[in-house]
């Protein structure tokens, strides 16, 4: 039987890359912990800033909505159905009563209410469902902060997440994703704000722990569209090295941003323009989505009229 | 039961309702022990699969032979966690649930 490190009850949860084991009580303080320590490391946020925490029903996400609330900080919640069937009713639905159990503000976006839900997005433009996805969240996301005047925008990206991300960024040399891979993200436009990663330094074994033993009902189940991602096959490869040489994926994010991070310098780093669609910021005469969204609504018309 | 107690002397009572009292007990699984499984009975998510393995055994050797990467599974026993040393008897039911998300 394995023993708790501080208190020296039966351990529950085991964190090899820390040397340590921990019964529930004290792995809950020992992960509030970690985050606390991120958040003042890094200086993602003061207790004075209001944060917006990005939740999708997932345990990553419900878990930093916890610890944040659990520590203090004045949170609301952002949600997007995304509109991909049973799988988002259940997101919505579990991120709703995790918000009315503990009374916290929650913002609900439904992306089909502006026909921008994900599977009409991907089918009307051909893209894949992934890619159609990331761009409408940071919109969206970007969005909801500057409407409800939020300067920090929190999301559970975790260590898992961080390591296969930077994995595939080595591996293609991408290096203006390079130059953007970190924990805070200072806005380059006074409509973005901050990005913040509180969760970046612990796992995804530790947020399921920590979501399971807080009793948060979460959706266990995977997005449909995840099947076969690219990001998945990192983080077993990633998740192989770590179970024969703790402490792999911790040092490779760790000292990537310690010792190599500021060597890279995304190009064109001139603050961005506004979209005349939309008003947030963007590269063009319209930003990145509206342009997909322009796309659907003529590829729509079109279908109409022929029908 | 009852129409079966033995009236040949009071050791005799007692043992047969010892065993009355032993099958009508519900036991930690909330079932009657006769309903308890015969093997060890796993139940996996998010696949929602059900398997069975022979014996008792360590978690960590459960998830050799299950071919899962330890950190990338939560062992559930009832209502707590269980760690790579804990031992699982033969006839117990535990999930053993996937904590790796695609995005």
């Amino acid at each position: 039987m394995i023993k708790c490190k501080r208190c020296r009850e039966k351990a529950e949860v085991q964190i090899r890359h820390h040397n340590a084991a921990f019964c529930r009580s004290c792995f809950l303080f020992f992960f509030r912990r970690q985050v606390g320590r991120a958040i003042e490391k890094e200086l993602m946020f003061t207790p004075q800033e209001k944060i917006l925490v990005a939740v999708s029903g997932g345990k990553d996400s419900l878990a930093l909505w916890d610890t944040l609330v659990e520590l203090g900080y004045n949170t609301t919640g952002a949600h997007l159905a995304l509109g991909i069937g049973e799988y988002s009713n259940l997101s919505t639905q579990k991120t709703e009563e995790f918000a009315r159990q503990r009374n916290l503000p929650l913002i609900t976006v439904r992306l089909a209410d502006e026909h921008a839900d994900i599977p009409s997005v991907s089918r009307f433009t051909n893209r894949p469902a992934c890619a159609a996805c990331g761009t409408a969240k940071r919109h969206y996301l970007d969005r909801i902060a500057f409407e409800h005047g939020f300067r920090v925008l929190a999301t559970g990206h975790n260590l898992d997440d961080e390591a296969a991300r930077l994995m595939g960024n080595v591996l293609r040399w991408r290096v203006d994703h390079l130059a953007k891979q970190h924990p805070v993200l200072e806005a380059n436009h006074e409509r973005f704000a901050r990005k913040v990663k509180p969760l970046f330094k612990v796992t995804e074994y530790e947020t399921a722990a920590y979501s399971f033993l807080c009793r948060i009902d979460y959706v266990v189940d995977e997005c449909p569209n995840s099947v076969g991602a690219t990001q998945l096959r990192y983080k077993e490869l990633l998740n192989r090295l770590e179970a024969s040489m703790p402490g792999t994926k911790l040092t490779f994010v760790q000292e990537f941003l310690r010792s190599a991070h500021s060597r890279f310098v995304a190009p064109n780093p001139v603050p961005p323009t506004t979209c005349q669609s939309c008003g947030m910021p963007s590269f063009g005469e319209r930003c990145s989505f509206c342009n997909l969204l322009g796309e659907v609504q003529s590829k729509r018309n079109g279908r109409e009229l022929a029908d | 039961m009852g129409s079966d107690v033995s009236n040949s002397g009071p050791v005799s009572r007692r043992a047969c309702l010892r065993t009355r009292k032993a099958v009508n007990r519900v036991d930690s699984f909330g079932t009657f022990p006769y309903l308890r499984p015969t093997c060890m009975q796993i139940t996996l998510l998010p696949q929602h699969k059900l398997v069975e393995l022979q014996g008792r055994r360590r978690v960590a050797d459960i998830l050799k032979a299950l071919d899962l990467i330890p950190g990338t599974v939560m062992v559930i026993r009832r209502d707590e966690l269980v760690t790579d040393q804990d031992m699982v008897e033969a006839d117990e039911r535990i999930e053993i649930r996937n904590v790796i998300s695609g995005g």
